[in-house]
């Protein structure tokens, strides 16, 4: 179990800069996710600290030494692929040591440990076969099988489930989950999907072309995002953004008025400084009712049984409403969008998340 | 051969035509040959040409005893020495140009090719001049060279297409498993591409085995190969038409036997359940 330190990481491909300076510290035992879009710099951060990809600047620390330079065999690393990468050619069991087959130990040892590591995975029958005579999922397993036979310092697991169907997925998310919990090594686990990074991690680290956009745990993330990215990338379905014009602020209320010309005055106590572009609201949030401060139109109604999702166009974009009891508007019905003061998140021109005095009370 | 919906008996008429005309292109010298190979002299330039006859042995009785033995060993460690320097050589410089990167690796495997297009003519003077400084004149190992500078190309280039489709996940999971480039080649890399090497090896063999020119400028007597002996039977005055046949049908054997011998290696699907 090591923590792991990242200092001013960077990577270039020519002139392409794909990493520009990450600056991390992972507890020990923690689980981390990065995740962001694709082309943010996610696996290639990863493929850093796995010394797959020289950095073209910074140092890496694992309990504070620096392995900036040290080999990837070296560094007490395993790493999950997305591909899975099996040696084709060999039986699950060979596959699972291989490791061990190039640090010398002797072939009954080996054996020995795929046994155990296969018994943990439920892989036990299958040790003799070869990877083409697998089903994805039990690949996907003897891929976590060849990390935990080396009894590595730190999981790297990068998007490893992208290539299992849904119901897989969530088992296999499960048993990750699991398996940190009795392992308790280190883990940073690399995927595009919220859903995964809110579910597993002990913190998540998003990126956004290069940056890291907010570190925090999953509930931070979703309650205070510090910018719109994370604000829009957090949750599903994704926050609903309404540009407004802010008319004038003070006595603990702040005056609006949007695009088409909708005016409105929200309960919002927050201290001077630069004046509200977005408001940010989750469709959870969100409500429809007669006293709403924008008018609209129901374009779509998503009924999934505990909850509905109302599509409504408003102010020229689409708004959604996640309904979870009484009745549930008609297509092509008017009707007004309740915009709460609290949770209600608040964003400058620049897309930066604005502080709100934390005396605001829920409403 | 099972018709496809919307295929008519002609489609399937057309195909076994097809079928038929190309076995017959490729076969007919062959039977031809063996056909004289078992007449006399005087009967294998009939014309007509007798369909019905006695076969006689005497031609392939006369390989033995004419000093063609020494021909196919000649050919067979031409052959075997270049398949196998083809492979020691070519396999590293395939995966070398293959997993590094940068402008230098992809100008040289154009490099490496270029000089198939060169006419053979423009090789044979220099590496004559070199090999007799060599004092390697007249020497199996000569002619494995020469075919060597022709083959190796060639595998190269089969190689790097090949090691391409491996995936270079594979690569780095046998890094962070601890093995080296070396033993990645030869633990990882090899074993997947065995049905390529086997390909390599077929091609780098038949080349070597039937090749007439480098042998004939390269040799005089004691490295003289099967194709160069069996030319040197066509005399100005005299024509053994029956013994060419048998020898030319002899020297068909030893490359049926490692094309069915490789050819166990080539198993579609080895490379499948590597990634996905």
């Amino acid at each position: 179990m090591v923590a792991v330190r990242l200092q001013g990481i960077r990577k270039s491909y020519g002139t392409v800069e794909v990493l520009k300076g990450i600056d991390l510290d992972i507890q020990d035992g923690e689980f981390v996710v990065f995740v962001g879009p694709s082309g943010c710099g996610k696996s290639t951060l990863l493929r850093v600290i796995a010394g797959l990809e020289d950095a073209s600047g910074g140092d890496l620390y694992f309990d504070d030494q620096r392995f900036t330079d040290v080999p990837p065999a070296k560094r007490g690393v395993a790493m999950v692929f997305q591909s899975y990468a099996l040696y084709p050619h060999m039986n699950v069991a060979d596959n699972m040591t291989m490791s061990l087959r190039l640090a010398g130990v002797d072939k009954a040892k080996r054996r020995e440990r795929a046994a155990e590591v296969a018994e943990m995975l439920q892989l036990s029958p299958l040790l003799d076969r070869k990877p083409g005579q697998l089903s994805g999922g039990q690949r996907q397993r003897v891929a976590i099988g060849r990390a935990i036979v080396r009894n590595p310092d730190i999981f790297l697991f990068d998007e490893p489930l992208s290539n299992l169907d849904a119901a897989l997925r969530i088992e296999t998310r499960v048993g990750i989950s699991k398996l940190h919990h009795t392992l308790r090594n280190t883990m940073i686990y690399v995927t595009h999907d919220q859903v995964e990074a809110m579910t597993m991690a002990d913190r998540i680290v998003i990126l956004d072309r290069g940056v890291i956009a907010q570190v925090g745990t999953p509930m931070e993330l979703y309650q205070a995002p510090a910018n719109i990215f994370v604000a829009g990338f957090i949750g599903s379905p994704k926050m609903n953004f309404l540009p407004v014009r802010e008319e004038g602020r003070g006595d603990g209320k702040v005056r609006f008025s949007t695009e088409t010309g909708e005016a409105f005055e929200l309960a919002i106590d927050l201290p001077a400084g630069e004046p509200i572009a977005q408001l940010g609201i989750r469709p959870e949030n969100l409500a429809i009712g007669a006293d709403g401060q924008i008018g609209g139109r129901v374009s779509t109604v998503e009924q999934l049984g505990s909850e509905s999702l109302v599509y409504v166009e408003a102010d020229k974009a689409t708004f959604v409403c996640k309904i979870t009891s009484g009745a549930t508007p008609k297509i092509d019905e008017t009707v007004r969008l309740v915009i709460p003061e609290h949770p209600l998140h608040l964003f400058d021109a620049g897309g930066e998340a604005l502080p709100r005095h934390t005396h605001s009370s829920p409403r | 051969m099972a018709r496809k919906p919307g295929e008519t008996i002609w489609s399937d008429a057309g195909r076994w035509l097809m079928i038929t005309l190309s076995l017959v292109f490729v076969l007919f010298p062959i039977v031809w040959l063996t056909v004289a190979s078992l007449k006399t002299r005087n009967a294998a330039l009939a014309v007509p040409p007798e369909l019905i006859f006695t076969p006689d042995f005497d031609a392939y009785s006369r390989i033995f005893s004419g000093g063609f033995l020494g021909a196919f060993q000649n050919s067979l460690i031409i052959a075997l020495t270049n398949v196998f320097l083809t492979l020691l050589l070519g396999v590293p410089a395939a995966y070398a140009l293959t997993r590094m990167r940068g402008k230098v690796q992809e100008n040289l495997s154009f490099w490496l090719l270029s000089i198939r297009m060169a006419p053979l003519f423009a090789v044979i003077l220099p590496l004559y001049v070199l090999f007799k400084s060599l004092g390697l004149l007249d020497t199996p190992l000569a002619v494995s060279m020469a075919h060597l500078t022709l083959t190796l190309p060639l595998a190269v280039w089969m190689l790097v297409t090949y090691f391409r489709t491996i995936p270079e996940d594979l690569d780095q999971a046998a890094l962070l498993d601890g093995a080296n480039s070396l033993q990645i080649l030869w633990l990882v890399i090899i074993p997947i591409a065995r049905p390529m090497l086997a390909s390599v090896a077929i091609l780098v063999f038949i080349y070597s085995w039937n090749e007439f020119l480098l042998a004939f400028i390269l040799t005089s007597r004691n490295a003289q190969t099967v194709p160069v002996a069996v030319a040197s039977l066509a005399g100005t005055m005299s024509f053994d038409w029956p013994l060419i046949a048998a020898v030319s049908v002899v020297s068909m054997l030893p490359a049926l036997v490692f094309v069915g011998f490789a050819q166990r290696h080539i198993v579609s699907g080895l490379g499948s359940g590597a990634v996905k």
